[in-house]
């Protein structure tokens, strides 16, 4: 800001010199002001979507509501005993940890396979970088049809498969059983998500100067260890906040889950939103749900900071 | 032994040949420079001799092995980059001994080859740092010692001080060219710079087009260039060209002036371009007149931009000289320091 000569109109430069020389805001003060003024509509909107939001659950979670609106009387932290005694709560938390591990492995393993595999050839990389990403923009609710179709035992294309390629002699039953139903939704979850990490991770790859595989391949390294010393060492930080981001993105994951299974067979894919969902909306005890989902809250905090101590990169 | 040989090689991309029948013999401990505008083929030439590109055809063989279809890591070659290519998240210790490690020698021999290239470079207290905690020069210097530790038949470097300021690149080009004495490994080194060319290499091969235009040593190729381009292209400033024909005993140029070189040749008449260098050119009381458009004294020398005959020239003189912008002074030229090239072919007569 410059100081004005231009009586008779208000100016910034009055301001701080007080129109006559005298300072009345000092030029930080004035930007300080200026900052909270910009800031202003974003900490309102926050405040509305978040931070109430979050003060209404925990006030949820101390009280006997069943039915939103209905009366309800102050438990103080029974909820919460009742959550942390609760064997469903805790296999739900066991159930969510191996849906988490499950998607990060596989999804990390085929997000990797198809950035490597665009980063072969241009050609292939121009056209497949808009096809490969069809699964991302395609509904839930159709990826749930078209996963228990491909799953289907009687007609689905993937049980034909295994029994032509004689992998399977009789066709299975995946979302009817305990054992097969977890990791049917975890693939079907995979194939939805997996293109947005492809997409991230082949342009991390894309970054990687060419020097340094030429390097490599006069220092002597294979296409493996070019790989492991040159490639993964250069996305690692890309991989770290996918793992992170993705990882928290996982396990909220409700639609789904819900969608395929709706958490069974015999709860066998109840995971923590589907148990919260199930305990507020069929069970009725909003508060009980509530208490749930602030002790999710903190254990997702807790797994958080725990792969951010073990996983970040280090700042060499 | 690890001479190199390169014979009738050719590299097509399509259609398009960007290396033309290209032969090349490169003796056991040589230095040699290639060198060449821009897209002349110098860096395709090198990457060929790596294994980084595969030849259309021809062979390259080092130390008597050829070598065409073998991986760059069986060439038994080390390559410096004009990057550097050092590997970001490695120290400079880990960039050295990278090779090493992969060949599976033993940490106690890896140790000493390490130590010994960052004592020969100047790199010890350095070796726990990674590459962005260092200068260009040391980078330049770890990316010659991860060449030097895996103690190759050939040393390849790719245009290794273009990224340097011009003090530094001074300094690191007596570093590589004492290297190169101490270790007398086989060198080729491409550069468009031809000053490092001149000043680092045993001979120097100049390309153009994806050709050879000229091989040899640094002052023959100065002295007695081959052609147009190797007269032109070596030499900073560049000679000077006077188009014109020899009519008994003067050089006629084509403004009419007539420059006096003292002989004649059969058939004369024929259009010519007379070259003469920049430090060639000489006061005299009588002479041709050079009009003076700028005037640059550098203290040990004046440097003078101006037009001699019809055409532009740069001439340069021990003396300081008081002309100014727009005037005249006279000058001869050194008949024994001429060069003449057919205008027609562009070769050396």
């Amino acid at each position: 800001m410059v100081m004005l000569e231009h009586s008779g109109q208000f100016l910034y430069a009055d301001l701080v010199s007080g129109g006559a020389n005298r300072p009345i805001w000092s030029r930080k003060q004035i930007e300080q002001v200026i900052g909270y003024i910009l800031v202003a509509p974003l900490l309102c909107w926050m405040l509305v979507v978040l931070i109430y939001p979050i003060f209404s659950l925990l006030a949820l979670s101390l009280t006997n509501t069943r039915i939103i609106g209905a009366p309800a009387s102050f438990i103080a932290a029974e909820n919460y005993v009742a959550t942390l005694q609760s064997a469903p709560f805790w296999a739900s938390v066991a159930r969510s940890l191996v849906w988490l591990l499950g998607n990060i492995f596989l999804g990390t393993v085929v997000a990797l396979a198809a950035a490597l595999l665009l980063r072969q050839s241009w050609l292939l990389a121009r056209h497949a970088r808009v096809w490969i990403l069809l699964p991302w923009v395609i509904p839930t609710v159709a990826v749930s049809v078209i996963w228990q179709w491909m799953l289907n035992t009687n007609y689905g294309v993937i049980n034909i498969a295994l029994q032509h390629l004689a992998i399977t002699s009789a066709p299975l039953n995946i979302f009817g059983s305990r054992q097969l139903a977890m990791v049917g939704v975890i693939v079907a979850n995979t194939w939805h998500w997996f293109p947005l990490s492809a997409v991230v991770m082949f342009g991390a790859m894309h970054n990687i100067p060419a020097d340094l595989y030429e390097a490599a391949q006069i220092d002597g390294a294979n296409s493996w260890q070019q790989f492991r010393h040159i490639t993964l060492p250069s996305i690692e930080k890309v991989l770290f906040a996918l793992g992170l981001v993705g990882g928290l993105w996982t396990l909220n994951v409700f639609d789904t889950i819900y969608l395929i299974t709706r958490g069974g067979p015999s709860d066998a894919t109840q995971t923590l939103p589907v148990l919260i969902y199930d305990t507020a909306f069929k069970g009725q005890r909003i508060g009980l749900a509530a208490a749930m989902s602030v002790v999710a809250i903190c254990l997702l905090a807790a797994l958080a900071t725990l792969y951010a101590r073990i996983a970040a990169p280090k700042e060499e | 032994m690890s001479e190199l040989q390169i014979r009738d090689v050719h590299k097509k991309y399509g259609v398009l040949e960007v290396i033309h029948s290209i032969s090349l013999d490169v003796a056991d401990g040589e230095f040699i420079a290639l060198v060449g505008p821009s897209g002349c083929g110098k860096s395709t030439l090198l990457r060929l001799i790596a294994g980084l590109e595969e030849i259309t055809s021809g062979e390259i063989s080092i130390g008597g092995r050829a070598v065409n279809r073998l991986a760059p890591k069986q060439r038994d070659i080390a390559m410096v980059f004009q990057t550097y290519a050092l590997y970001p998240h490695m120290n400079v210790e880990d960039n050295m001994s990278f090779s090493l490690r992969l060949a599976k020698v033993g940490e106690k021999e890896r140790q000493e080859r390490v130590g010994k290239a960052a004592e020969i470079l100047g790199l010890q207290p350095y070796l726990k740092r990674y590459p962005r905690q260092l200068s260009g020069g040391q980078r330049q210097r770890v990316a010659m010692g991860r060449a030097i530790v895996r103690d190759p038949a050939i040393y390849l470097f790719d245009e290794p001080l273009s990224n340097l300021d011009s003090k530094l690149r001074v300094a690191m080009r007596s570093e590589i060219k004492e290297n190169h004495q101490r270790l007398k490994t086989t060198t080729v080194y491409v550069t468009h710079d031809q000053i490092e060319a001149m000043t680092m290499a045993d001979r120097i091969v100049v390309l153009n087009g994806g050709r050879i235009e000229q091989v040899g040593a640094p002052l023959d190729l100065y002295d007695k260039p081959d052609n147009l381009f190797v007269a032109s292209f070596i030499g900073s400033p560049a000679m000077n060209f006077i188009e014109g024909t020899i009519r008994g005993g003067d050089f006629l140029a084509a403004d009419g002036t007539a420059i006096p070189v003292g002989f004649s040749l059969p058939g004369d008449g024929r259009p010519l371009q007379l070259g003469i260098r920049p430090e060639h050119l000489r006061l005299s009381a009588e002479g041709i007149a050079l009009y003076v458009r700028t005037i640059e004294p550098t203290g040990a020398e004046t440097l003078i931009h101006g037009t001699l005959a019809g055409v532009p020239v740069a001439a340069i003189f021990r003396e300081r000289i008081a002309a100014q912008p727009g005037q005249s002074i006279t000058v001869s030229l050194d008949v024994d320091k001429t060069h003449l090239f057919d205008a027609a072919t562009s070769m050396r007569i």
